[in-house]
Formats: structure tokens, C-alpha cells, sequence
């Protein structure tokens, strides 16, 4: 109801925008991460400086990408460097009781070399002190610049798999969108960075709303809503900005894109008959088929991870609660039956946690267990909304409110460790987490 | 009235003189005979209790009364005296009354009081008597008893002539007997000394048979002895078997006790690796609270391990779950030391649930 009732008035307003305008550009909007708190449970891991010859001046540092990235998860906490009591360059030089008297039980090393073409040979080895061996054994040659940060992304994903036997989603990037005042007017972006926040790029950039972007299975393109042409649309580009093109302006409300698993169709809200029902867009066609028929509103579809049905938001029941279809049957299903209002569903890449906002003394972050039959609320701040989760399941990214202005949060779905990632002077809202980059 | 008395002294002299002469009178009894003339009737007092039982005696009375009481008739008093005087009789007579009741009752205290003194004297008289029978009969005794004596010294006397004659006669049997003696004691000797040869013939066959029979007696003797002794060690041995089989058992349930208490013990030490191996546990995984396996572990003497190895899981327990539980193990070391050297076992197995 909420929601859409905002959705409304952002219509309204925008049609009374006089000025819009499209931007492609490349403008960094990097996102601040602030540590919101830290939980006892972290494992202390050592992270030792990538060695590097002594002329090499490398533009990043992957150790500290790496050290952020294990801290982010709550999981993990790498020593501080001015704690490490040795820097071993080979297995052989590895005093494992001189580690493990530091209580730990993990050690990172590795070593970075110019080839001489401007690109860089990056070694790591991962050591399990407990078992005194190499776990992890890995080269990657001709590393751009740029690009250390990517392999230090990867090199996290695989020390993360090695501790929790799930794949690390470090190597992944966020959409979000921005908004900041420019010359007393309004300017949206629509931003792709890394998970970490580092690398933001405005792929579009308007005088009028954007709103919930979606990734494409493939993490090539992106759905999203725009009002640039004085009503809601639904656009879809390509991260480089190419293709772009609007693929959804049928008559009243077109919203809340989402893709199908398979990538070949795209579920959306709309109101052509009147109330707003979910629609289905063949992509290779463009054919929409009517999901369902309901005088209630219907919106907020995510697909199951089968494919076979879909989460959706509905107030047939007079508030919002969440509902599942099945697209073989049609038949519905209520899925939220703690609380007056739950919204916004989001589901994990398992299938078996639903993230919802759910209102109990303002609006937070839930987590619906689907196989226990428990909720659980996540968050602890103000106004959340828009939950996304990581591909691996494991975080859970959701915008907020804080000192009044939206930022970006990530929780951690097992411990509720949050990390609150800002940028400079703007509000940042509609994150959507994309899909493992390879 | 001193003053009167003072003023008519012969007035008074006088009326002392008569009253004295009146108290005179009164008091001789002059007039009894007007005092029984009064019309009141009054019984003689020691008469009284007869009076009512026996009217004979008050039918007597008044054939009497007229001769005494005529005097009286002409004895001249005015009617206020005469009141006074019945006044005064009456109370006389009250007061009599009151005497004679009095001396009734004394009367009658004197006879119960006679009566009891008769009585005792009654039981004095008695005592006296019985006394006196017991005197006599005492005196009977003991003439009774000088009679014996008597007599018994009269006896005595003829027994001791009687003995005297007994003596001599006595005498006289000794002698002779000392005679008859000394010839039996000859006839004596000569059968004594027969009789001994037989004896000893007699005895030396006795000897003989006694012999035999010792022998025969020896013989079952130490055939009984033998017996004796052999049964002895038989029980010797069975009781030492015994002895033996209870310090076995003994020793058994000792061992039995110790191999429980190392039992204990070896509880005691398994659930203490299995405690430091749970203090250890660390894991970034989402870990099932149902997962649990049995972990196998090859330990040095001091407690380090050489080999673990994690087997027969639960479904809950995935690979992530047993590869954080053999990093506990190795968190764990040194391996907690066994409460007595003896427990340590080279190879642990302890099922493992954090």
C-alpha cells in the first residue's frame, strides 16, 4: 500500500518535472563503507602483504581488498598488519606454532610481479596452519592494473569457500541508485559497482526517478523503471550502456521488473485493466500474458530459483502481504502471515529463505525460514526496504534511512552483522545484487 | 446510796440484820415445806425418767402432798410477794431443772465410765488368770524336766555299768581273736602265696594277651592315625582350595572395582577431549545444530595429533561441518592428558557434536 502509494506520488511528480534528461557517463560515485559493528564470532585470519619487488608500485593493495572483503562478512577478521609476527615468503619458512600461539589458524600469502608489458603475474597460497598445508594454490597471469582488484575479489571468494564451504559472491556487483542535488534539481543515477562499493559507475543518469533496477541472469543488462518520459516505464540497457531501449509503456503503471531464471522472460507490474496485476513479457517476442486477475494490487513479483512459481506482493487480504503463485497451476498461495505488513520479497538463491520488509515497530528487514516455518528480523534500522540478497545467500544487501538520508546496508543473513555503505552527499536507494560474474 | 447509808445508818443496820436473818432461813431449809406447797408441779428429779414410764409413782405422789402442803395456806403474803416468790421458785426450780439434767448427764458419764472400768478390770482379771495358767504350766515343765534328768542319769549310771561289763568281756573276744588271727593270718599266707603264684602265671598271660591286644591296638592305632592324617590334609588341601578360590575371587572383584574406576577414569579422560575439542570449535559455516560425527584420532604420548579422521556423520553434517571439527581437533592441541598414565590410548574415537 505503501509502496505504492509512493509510486504514485513519484508519478505525480514527475509529470510535473519540466526538465529530464539522459546521461551515459562514467562519473565515479564510489560507496563509503562505514563498519556498523562487528561480531565476537569473527575468526582471526592472517593476511599477509602480497610481496612485491621493490620498484613495483602496484595501484591497489589486494591484501586490504581481501581483509575488507573477510571483515564485511562478519565472519572473519584479518590481523592488523602491525600484528603479524612473520612474513614468510615460502611454505618452508612457515612457523606454524608462532601462528597459531596468535590464535590463528589460517594464513594468506602470495607475490605479484611486473611482466613488463604493464601487467602483473599475481601468486597467492593459502595455508591451513591447523593441518600444516597448502589449501589453496592459485596464479593468475597478466593482471591489469585495474584489474588487482577483481583477482583480490576472487582470491577472497576462494578463501571464503575454503572456511564456510560456500562460494564467496566478493567477485559480484551492486546496482543502486543515487540521488543528490545538482543546480537546485534532481539528479538520479543509476550505478553498477563492485560488492564492495568500490568502482560505482553511472550508466544512466536522469532528472526524473529511476527505480528498482534488475540484473539479468547473465549480468549483462539491466531492467529498471524510469519516468522519463513523464510516466513509468520499463527500460532495459546494457552495463555498457548500449541497447538501451524501453521495453515496457503499456497504458498506467509499468514496475518491479524480474527476471526469469532462464533469462527469456521478464515478470512485471502493470495496470492497463485497471488495478495493478503481474504481467509476463516473453523477451525474444515481447508477448505479455496477464499472471493474474485481481482487483487488489499485485506487484513486487521475484522469481522462485526453479522457476516454477513467483513471490509477489499483494493486498487482497486489505494489507500487504506476501504471496506465491505457481505459473503451472495458478494457483496462489500466502506465504507472510507474521505481522499487518509485509512487502518487497526477495528470496534467496537456495530457495529456502525469504527476505521480506516486514513493519513491527517501523520497518525492517525479515527473514522468513521457508523450511522451519520462522520469521526473523534481520535489521535494526530505519525505513529499510528493497532487500537483495547475494548470490550466494549469504548477505543480504537493503536500502535505509539513516540521519535522514538513504544509504545502503549489508547484513550477513546468519550472525546480523551490518555494514553501512554511503555516498557523499546523496541518498542511495533500490539496490539490486547481481549475479557471480564467472 | 452511800449518802443514804450515811444518813440512816440504823435504818440500814437494820435491814442488813434482816436480810441476814432471811438468808438464814432460807438457807436451813425453813421453807422446804412451802417451797412443795407451789401449785407447779415439779417430779423429783432423780424420778423423772421414771415418772413417764410409770404412772404409778405420780398417782402416789398426791396422797402425800396434802399433809405437807397444808402449812402453806396460812402462810399470809401479799399477792406481788407471792408473784415474786413463784417468780423465784420457778426460776429455782428452771435452774434445778437445769441441775438434775446436769447430773444426769454426769450420772450417766459415771456409768459408761464404771461400765468401762468394769470392763477393764473384767479383761485385768483375765490377763491375770491366763497369766497364771501359763505360770503353772511352766512350772509343770519344768518339773517335768527335772523328772527327766532324772532319769536320764538313773540310765546313764546302767550304761556305764553295762560298758564296764562290756569291756572286760571284750577284752577277753580281743584275745582270743588275736589268736584266731594269728592262725588265720598263717593259713593266710599260705594261700597267699599260692594264690600269688597264680597270680602272677595269671598276669603273665594277661601280659601276653595284653601284648597282642596293644600290639592289635597299636596296629589300628596308627591305621586310625594314618586315616586321621590323611583326612587332615585332605581338609588342609580343600581348605587351602577355598582360601584360594576366595582370595581369587577377592582379587577378582578388586579387579573388577579398579576396571571400573578406570572405566570411570577413561570416561572421564575421553569426555575431557571431547570437551576441549567443543572449546575449540570455530565456525564461519551455517551449521546444523543436528550435525555429529565420530571423529578418530592417533595422539602422541603428549597429547599432539598425528592422524584425525572424521567418519560415520549424520545427514546434517556436511563437508564443511567435518572439516571445521577436524581443525577443532587440531585447535585442541595438546590433547588433555589422561588422569593416570596407564589410560592414555594412542587411538581416541568420541562422537563430536558442537
Amino acid at each position: 500500500m505503501k509502496q505504492t502509494t509512493m509510486m504514485w506520488q513519484t508519478v505525480t511528480r514527475t509529470l510535473m518535472a519540466l526538465a529530464f534528461g539522459l546521461f551515459a557517463s562514467a562519473t565515479l560515485a564510489d560507496l563509503t563503507i562505514e563498519i556498523d559493528q562487528s561480531s565476537d564470532m569473527a575468526i582471526p585470519v592472517a593476511i599477509l602483504p602480497l610481496e612485491v619487488d621493490a620498484d613495483t608500485v602496484l595501484p591497489h593493495r589486494p591484501s586490504e581488498v581481501i581483509a575488507a572483503n573477510l571483515f564485511r562478512s562478519g565472519k572473519f577478521r584479518a590481523l592488523p598488519e602491525r600484528q603479524l609476527p612473520a612474513r614468510p615468503q615460502a611454505l618452508e619458512e612457515v612457523d606454524y606454532g608462532q601462528w597459531l600461539a596468535e590464535g590463528v589458524d589460517n594464513l594468506m600469502m602470495g607475490r605479484v610481479e611486473a611482466d613488463g608489458e604493464g601487467t602483473y603475474t599475481v601468486e597467492m597460497r593459502f595455508v591451513d596452519l591447523l593441518r600444516q598445508k597448502q589449501v589453496i594454490g592459485k596464479r593468475w597471469r597478466k593482471v591489469n592494473g585495474e584489474a588487482l582488484r577483481r583477482v583480490a575479489h576472487k582470491m577472497s571468494d576462494l578463501i571464503y569457500e575454503e572456511l564456510t564451504g560456500k562460494r564467496g559472491a566478493f567477485n559480484t556487483r551492486i546496482a543502486y541508485v543515487t540521488q543528490r542535488n545538482q543546480n537546485k534539481e534532481r539528479v538520479f543515477t543509476l550505478e553498477v559497482a563492485d560488492s564492495d562499493g568500490y568502482g560505482a559507475q553511472s550508466i544512466l543518469k536522469s532528472f526524473d526517478p529511476i527505480m528498482s533496477p534488475a540484473w539479468s541472469p547473465d549480468g549483462e543488462k539491466l531492467a529498471y523503471v524510469t519516468f522519463e518520459n513523464g510516466r513509468s516505464e520499463i527500460a532495459l540497457q546494457h552495463l555498457d550502456g548500449s541497447n538501451r531501449e524501453i521495453i515496457a509503456s503499456f497504458k498506467g503503471i509499468n514496475g518491479a521488473p524480474a527476471w526469469s531464471p532462464d533469462g527469456e522472460s521478464l515478470v512485471f507490474t502493470n495496470s492497463q485493466e485497471g488495478s495493478a496485476d503481474l504481467y509476463r513479457m516473453q523477451m525474444a517476442t515481447r508477448k505479455i500474458e496477464r499472471l493474474t486477475r485481481h482487483w487488489a494490487i499485485e506487484t513486487e513479483a521475484v522469481w522462485a530459483p526453479n522457476g516454477r512459481s513467483l513471490y509477489f506482493n499483494s493486498d487482497r487480504r486489505g494489507q500487504p502481504q506476501i504471496f506465491q503463485l505457481f505459473l503451472d497451476t495458478g494457483e496462489t498461495r500466502r506465504i507472510s502471515f507474521d505481522g499487518r505488513y509485509n512487502s518487497n520479497p526477495a528470496i534467496s538463491p537456495d530457495g529456502r529463505y525469504l527476505a521480506m520488509v516486514h513493519a513491527n515497530r517501523g520497518f525492517h528487514i525479515a527473514v522468513k525460514d521457508m523450511i522451519k516455518d520462522e520469521l526473523s528480523i534481520k535489521t535494526q534500522t530505519q525505513l529499510d526496504e528493497s532487500p537483495t540478497f547475494a548470490p550466494n545467500g549469504e548477505m543480504l544487501l537493503y536500502a535505509m534511512n539513516q540521519d535522514g538520508r538513504g544509504k545502503l546496508a549489508v547484513v550477513s543473513v546468519d550472525n546480523n552483522v551490518t555494514q553501512v555503505l554511503s555516498v557523499k552527499e546523496g541518498e542511495v536507494r533500490s539496490p539490486s545484487w547481481g549475479p557471480y560474474l564467472d | 446510796m452511800i449518802h443514804f447509808i450515811a444518813r440512816h445508818p440504823i435504818a440500814f443496820a437494820i435491814a442488813v440484820v434482816l436480810h441476814a436473818v432471811l438468808i438464814f432461813l432460807m438457807a436451813t431449809n425453813r421453807f422446804s415445806d412451802f417451797e412443795r406447797s407451789t401449785p407447779v408441779s415439779v417430779a423429783e428429779p432423780t424420778a423423772e425418767t421414771d415418772s413417764e414410764t410409770e404412772p404409778k409413782a405420780e398417782t402416789e405422789t398426791p396422797k402425800t402432798a396434802p399433809a405437807k402442803m397444808a402449812p402453806m395456806r396460812t402462810f399470809a403474803v401479799d399477792a406481788e410477794q407471792v408473784q415474786a416468790q413463784l417468780e423465784k421458785i420457778k426460776q429455782q426450780e428452771a435452774a434445778k431443772k437445769r441441775e438434775a439434767e446436769r447430773l444426769q448427764e454426769q450420772t450417766q458419764t459415771e456409768k459408761a465410765r464404771l461400765e468401762k472400768l468394769k470392763a477393764e478390770q473384767k479383761e485385768a482379771l483375765v490377763l491375770t488368770e491366763k497369766a497364771k495358767r501359763q505360770a503353772e504350766q511352766q512350772r509343770q515343765k519344768a518339773e517335768e524336766a527335772r523328772k527327766l534328768a532324772q532319769q536320764a542319769s538313773q540310765k546313764a549310771e546302767a550304761e556305764r555299768e553295762k560298758i564296764q561289763v562290756a569291756r572286760q568281756s571284750a577284752e577277753k573276744a580281743r584275745q582270743a581273736a588275736e589268736e584266731a588271727q594269728k592262725q588265720q593270718q598263717q593259713a593266710q599266707q599260705l594261700l597267699e602265696q599260692a594264690k600269688q603264684a597264680k597270680e602272677k602265671e595269671e598276669a603273665e598271660r594277661l601280659a601276653l594277651q595284653a601284648e597282642i591286644q596293644q600290639r592289635e591296638a597299636d596296629k589300628r592305632r596308627i591305621e586310625a592315625e594314618s586315616l586321621q592324617a590323611r583326612l587332615q590334609r585332605e581338609q588342609e588341601q580343600a581348605e587351602a582350595e577355598l582360601a584360594k578360590q576366595l582370595a581369587e575371587a577377592e582379587s577378582q572383584q578388586r579387579a573388577a572395582a579398579r576396571a571400573r574406576e578406570m572405566q570411570d577414569l577413561r570416561e572421564t579422560y575421553i569426555s575431557s577431549i571431547t570437551a576441549a575439542v567443543k572449546d575449540n570449535w570455530r565456525t564461519a559455516a551455517q551449521v546444523s545444530d543436528e550435525a555429529q560425527c565420530v571423529i578418530a584420532i592417533t595422539q602422541t604420548p603428549k597429547g599432539m595429533v598425528s592422524k584425525v579422521s572424521v567418519k560415520s556423520c549424520n545427514d546434517a553434517a556436511d563437508a564443511q561441518f567435518k572439516k571445521d571439527a577436524e581443525r577443532a581437533v587440531l585447535r585442541a592441541q595438546p590433547l588433555p592428558q589422561p588422569p593416570v598414565e596407564e589410560l592414555f590410548e594412542r587411538n581416541i574415537e568420541f562422537i563430536f557434536k558442537p
